[in-house]
């Protein structure tokens, strides 16, 4: 097993509205290895987007991350100044987020925006600093890197800045790549190239990536470990295996019913998770898939169950996996609670 | 793009030209021409006048004359102020005008972003809600009322400044902080929104995850961006308090282009109502295709908009 | 841990935990969102306050927004009082007018400055009487030929009708006549009665009464004041009237009028600089201490300060009432703001969904020729306009009679049309972008899918989402029109006097700011706050009209 290079434990974070205050996440632990990719999915509010911004302390106020470690290299990012997280951003751990329309600054060329980040953290000169962007540019696939270095933003297309935005990201070799939703804005044939990318800059970098999704199929194409996020909390984690062939939490499996397979027969149905998801400014005390779970029990609804192991791989958050719960068929009980 | 700013050259002399020729024509329209006011003159008189002012050609002959001499920068004869022309009572007004608005252009950028900025920084702070109510107050208050109540609390009550006049250079302050209250708490208010919209974008927050220090996110990458409305507004603007504020002027008794203007609305001096507001238009209309040439060096979107 | 309970949950309680939430129409949850904004309910009360004072304040005062009093001109709304007297209360006005007051803040009495003793600074004042008389004569005469009359004693007519008390010389012998009113205080028993026709020739009056008891002391010593030789004279008669064209008499016949009579209690005011240099004189006075004498006791020091009553806000320069005129003010302000909003709603309402529906070519012309309005301050075509407005008079034959039907002089409707002419250019783009993008919406193709009824679209979907942003831009145009107009009334070319707006009201208590600051106070205040609240309605209207535009 590689080296341990990011540790999350218990992390919650909440954001403190005029309203009331919404746990977006709630008590999280998760870790992830040199060189591995892990898949963060879950619908919208879930809290995944919230967990890399709090990796990356992003957190805006009125966010505040309330509790937790967040152990990146033997070094706990809550604990540092302002300053000194700046340092690790876009050098160690770099992120790229969903919409590359918005994400590149209009009024700066490509150029300028990259040769800044590269300087920010290297001793390089201008010059330099040019000759590695366009290298850059070249390895995440704009054709002619040299003249349109030199575009403005809004001259690329959105596939194009996505790139541009991969290879500022990459561009001081970072240990740690947060990609959250990086496909989602994109058409369908441009998402294949993108994730192509990145998983071929994975293999020649060997960096790790945490990839955030709402998207299954985005998560079997490049992870190799996937966690499974609902209402603030992770239902389930495992291998990718684990996950698609042996689902083990009701929303998981939910999940995969409600997704279409390409060699489905014609009477099999899609299923939708009924109902919506948990308000986080009153989150359920119990677990909060319980309102729309099929196999919701007594217990569900004041207690959130613990994560259940398993496998050495796979964890899941549900009372089903209890020895004393009622036994239904494809719920592995399980003595062991992490 | 060249192309853009000669269109936009284009447009601005068929503006200036379609101004001098409404308002040319709705000063003709007036009934009784414009010595008939007041005391009647003698027919005889009254035919001279109109002689000497070639009152007595055909309107289209007039109009023609008078479109020859804006062409050549000459706006006639004052009809009320016997032996001053137009151009003289510009050359006058223009320059105490211009300089109290320019002092105030100069107060209202260098004074309300700033302010706006910090506002939006410190969002929700005490600051922040200092600077946004009195720039509530500031939008609201009408210039004459601001005006007034300078004069009032600093010129008689404390005697801090002279009420009236350019004396000194502490005459200048009050007509300065008038002319600019308004405008002042447009732009902060402005500036902070603004400021607040961009610091929300994404590539605020790209800039942050790539390392960028803080300072730099703000100097360099929001606020560029944060400025281009702002631009919009204080281009307009300036034009606007640059050729003198009729309140202003009024209240300080100042003896600027607002003053001459709207004097010679009060005597009916026609000429020099048509010439001061085809000056303001045209002035106006220079500023604004300035401000949209600046526009288009901060934001490289606008050219291939056009 | 307690024991769990893995029982699985009854498929009812599980089915929905969603709340039930009763829908609401559009304008319901509009006015819920509204309703939770408290700057918006804020400036809703404040406009319908405003609204309120417009409508219904004038009903409440006693004043109309053109009487005046010149006596009480400049009256502060905070009064600096004498007690001259028990529970009289005596108050200077800048313009050195007496005016009594009780001690709840009303005006009691008016006294007129009967005399003035300039070299010493001395005032005299006396309580006006009003009796109705019938007004024969006022005014002064030539004396007669051969007459002479010493000034001094001749005079004292000043007191007024009550008494006249002339001496006359016709160089053969000295009358001093007295005319003692039947009414008068005055009247006491040591006088004849004759006719001054038997003494002096010309002098025709009517029931004078004279004596030549030319060393009555209380007249010699109360009422002689150095005069030049004319005389100011009013004879008086309750039934009868003076032959016409009497010789040196102007007569004024079958006047009924009101009629001042001066009573015996004077006052003094003294500006306590006897004796001192006129060089001396400190300018302006301000730094005087007053003595006011009246029956004999002397006061000196203001002795309270109190709030005036019968003027709240004060009078202005020609003492009228300034809480009246703001009221009267606020109407036409208002009024003036409200139809103009209108009048620019139609016309913009009109041209933006002509140039929003057929679109092409026309669309393209009409905002071009929008684009060309707007190329200037907004503000030039409204001067422009009430200049060539204001000379335009048009009448039309109604009836055989002549009737103005537009009278440009009158700044009232002037302004409406300058203004409402004016500032459509905005609503007609913002109602061009609505029909335009309606005609494109998803939405309303998606309603017309599932089959809704046009009737149903029309009320659901484009009325409430056109009507929106509609509502707010008139919202904030109300205010703006209110600025305009004041700001034009302030520049001297608003609604003509008596009429006045709240900017006129500035504009006339401009000239006396360092004095009688109050009077330029109320006016802007009203104006201040109005804007205000409409902005303020404004802002929380656009949230609620439009949740997309909240922020966070």
């Amino acid at each position: 097993m590689n080296k341990k290079l990011l540790e999350v434990k218990n992390l919650k974070t909440s954001f403190y509205t005029h309203l009331g205050e919404v746990q977006a996440v709630r008590g999280i632990s998760f870790e992830l290895e040199e060189g591995g990719v892990l898949g963060i999915v879950g619908e919208s509010g879930s809290g995944k987007s919230v967990t890399s911004l709090s990796i990356m302390r992003l957190i805006d106020s009125p966010g505040v991350i309330k509790e937790g470690e967040i152990i990146f290299d033997g070094v706990d990012l809550t604990k540092l100044k302002k300053s000194e997280i700046a340092d690790y951003r876009g050098n160690e751990i770099s992120m790229i987020f969903q919409d590359p329309m918005t994400s590149l600054n209009p009024v700066y060329k490509i150029k300028n925006q990259m040769i800044e980040v590269i300087k920010r953290h290297t001793d390089m000169t201008t010059a330099e600093a040019l000759e590695r962007a366009i290298d850059l540019l070249k390895q995440v696939g704009i054709p002619d890197p040299v003249a349109q270095i030199n575009d403005y933003p809004h001259q690329f297309s959105g596939g194009m800045r996505q790139r541009a935005l991969i290879a500022t990201a990459i561009s001081c070799n970072p240990r740690l790549l947060i990609a959250d939703e990086p496909t989602t804005a994109l058409d369908v044939t441009i998402q294949a190239q993108i994730l192509e990318l990145l998983k071929q800059l994975q293999k020649d970098t060997g960096m790790s990536i945490i990839l955030i999704t709402h998207d299954l199929g985005v998560i079997a194409e490049v992870s190799t470990n996937v966690i499974v996020m609902y209402g603030g909390l992770i239902m389930e984690k495992g291998t990718v295996q684990d996950i698609f062939y042996n689902p083990q939490h009701p929303y998981t499996k939910g999940l995969h019913k409600s997704i279409p397979k390409p060699h489905a027969k014609n009477d099999e149905r899609l299923i939708p998770i009924k109902g919506s998801p948990p308000d986080l400014m009153n989150p359920p005390s119990g677990c909060p898939f319980s309102s729309r779970c099929d196999f919701a029990m007594e217990v569900c609804l004041t207690d959130a169950a613990p994560g259940y192991k398993i496998s050495d791989s796979q964890s899941s958050a549900c009372w089903l996996h209890d020895a004393e719960s009622p036994v239904v068929e494809g719920f592995k009980k399980s003595k062991e609670v992490l | 793009m060249g192309n853009y700013y000669i269109k936009r050259l284009i447009s601005v002399f068929f503006t200036i030209i379609l101004i001098a020729t409404i308002t040319f024509f709705l000063m003709r329209a007036i009934p009784g021409g414009p010595f008939t006011r007041e005391r009647p003159v003698s027919p005889a008189i009254l035919e001279n006048l109109e002689k000497k002012y070639n009152l007595d050609d055909p309107l289209i002959i007039q109009y023609l004359n008078y479109m020859k001499g804006l062409a050549t920068f000459d706006l006639g004869p004052s009809f009320k102020i016997l032996g001053t022309t137009v151009n003289e009572l510009i050359v006058e007004g223009f320059p105490t005008s211009a300089k109290i608005g320019g002092l105030a252009a100069i107060l209202i950028v260098s004074v309300g972003v700033p302010i706006g900025i910090i506002s939006a920084l410190k969002q929700n702070s005490i600051i922040d809600y200092i600077v946004m109510f009195g720039a509530t107050l500031g939008v609201t208050l009408p210039s004459f009322v601001l005006a007034t109540g300078i004069i009032y609390i600093f010129a008689v009550k404390y005697e801090l400044i002279p009420p009236t006049g350019l004396g000194s250079w502490k005459g200048y302050i009050g007509p300065v902080i008038a002319l600019s209250g308004y405008s002042l708490s447009f732009v902060a208010r402005l500036t902070r929104s603004s400021m607040l919209e961009v610091l929300r974008q994404d590539y605020v927050r790209t800039a942050r995850a790539n390392g960028i220090s803080e300072f730099k996110v703000i100097a360099k990458h929001a606020l560029k961006n944060a400025l281009i409305p702002v631009i919009t507004y204080v281009g307009p603007m300036i034009a606007a308090i640059l050729t003198g504020s009729f309140v202003i002027e009024k209240v300080f008794d100042l003896p600027g282009m607002g003053t001459y203007f709207v004097d010679s609305v009060s005597n009916r001096d026609y000429t020099v109502i048509i010439g001061m507001t085809v000056f303001y238009a045209a002035f106006y209309v220079v500023m604004v295709f300035l401000v949209d040439v600046a526009y288009s060096l901060i934001d490289p979107r606008i050219k291939l908009d056009s | 841990m307690s024991k769990k309970d893995f029982r699985f949950v009854k498929k009812e309680s599980n089915l929905d935990l969603e709340q039930a939430r009763v829908s609401l129409t559009y304008w319901q949850d509009v006015w819920r969102r509204l309703k939770k904004n408290k700057m918006a309910m804020f400036g809703l009360l404040i406009v319908a306050s405003i609204v309120l004072f417009a409508i219904f304040g004038p009903l409440f005062t006693d004043f109309d927004y053109k009487d005046q009093e010149l006596l009480l001109r400049n009256l502060p709304p905070k009064l600096e009082v004498y007690e001259v007297e028990d529970n009289v209360f005596i108050h200077r006005t800048e313009a050195y007018n007496l005016i009594e007051f009780n001690e709840e803040g009303y005006v009691v009495d008016l006294l007129e400055q009967v005399t003035i003793d300039e070299a010493n600074k001395i005032y005299y004042y006396s309580y006006i009487k009003e009796f109705e008389y019938l007004l024969v004569e006022g005014g002064a005469f030539p004396l007669p030929a051969g007459v002479t009359l010493d000034a001094e004693a001749f005079y004292s007519e000043v007191w007024g009708i009550a008494l006249i008390n002339v001496l006359a010389d016709d160089g053969d012998n000295q009358v001093i006549i007295h005319y003692v009113h039947p009414n008068s205080p005055f009247l006491s028993g040591n006088q004849t009665n004759g006719t001054v026709a038997d003494t002096i020739e010309g002098l025709v009056v009517d029931q004078f009464v004279f004596t030549d008891d030319i060393s009555n002391p209380d007249l010699a010593d109360n009422y002689t004041i150095k005069s030049d030789r004319t005389a100011l004279f009013m004879i008086l008669d309750m039934e009868k009237t003076l032959p016409p064209n009497t010789e040196g008499i102007r007569v004024l016949k079958g006047k009924l009028s009101h009629i001042k009579i001066f009573s015996e209690d004077i006052l003094i005011l003294d500006f306590g600089l006897r004796g001192l240099d006129s060089s001396e004189k400190p300018e302006g006075y301000e730094d005087v201490e007053y003595i006011i004498t009246y029956k004999g006791k002397e006061t000196t020091k203001i002795t309270d300060t109190f709030s005036n009553k019968t003027y709240p806000w004060g009078t202005d320069f020609l003492g009228r009432d300034v809480l009246t005129r703001v009221m009267y003010g606020a109407r036409i302000s208002l009024l003036v703001a409200l139809i103009a909003t209108l009048v620019n709603f139609l016309i913009g309402i009109t041209y933006g969904s002509i140039s929003g529906f057929f679109g092409g070519s026309v669309d393209n012309i009409m905002m071009r020729i929008v684009d060309i309005i707007n190329s200037i301050p907004l503000v030039l075509y409204v001067i422009l306009l009430m200049v060539v407005l204001r000379e335009f008079v048009i009448d039309v034959e109604i009836f055989g009679k002549n009737r103005v039907i537009f009278n440009g002089a009158d700044g009232f409707t002037t302004i409406i049309i300058a203004l409402g002419s004016v500032y459509w250019t905005g609503m007609a783009r913002l109602v061009r972008g609505q029909v335009l993008s309606l005609k494109e919406q998803e939405y309303v193709l998606a309603a017309r899918t599932i089959g809704v009824s046009n009737r149903k679209i029309i009320y659901r979907h484009l009325i409430p989402n056109a009507l929106g942003p509609i509502i707010v831009s008139m919202t904030m145009m109300i205010p703006s029109a209110v600025f305009t107009e004041a700001f034009l009334s302030f520049i001297g070319i608003g609604v003509s006097a008596p009429q006045a707006s709240w900017g006129t009201l500035a504009n006339e208590a401009l000239g006396g700011i360092t004095r009688y600051t109050y009077q330029l106070v109320y006016p802007s205040l009203a104006i201040a706050i109005t804007m205000l609240g409409f902005n303020f309605l404004g802002d929380g209207l656009r949230d609620a009209l439009d949740p997309r535009l909240r922020k966070g």
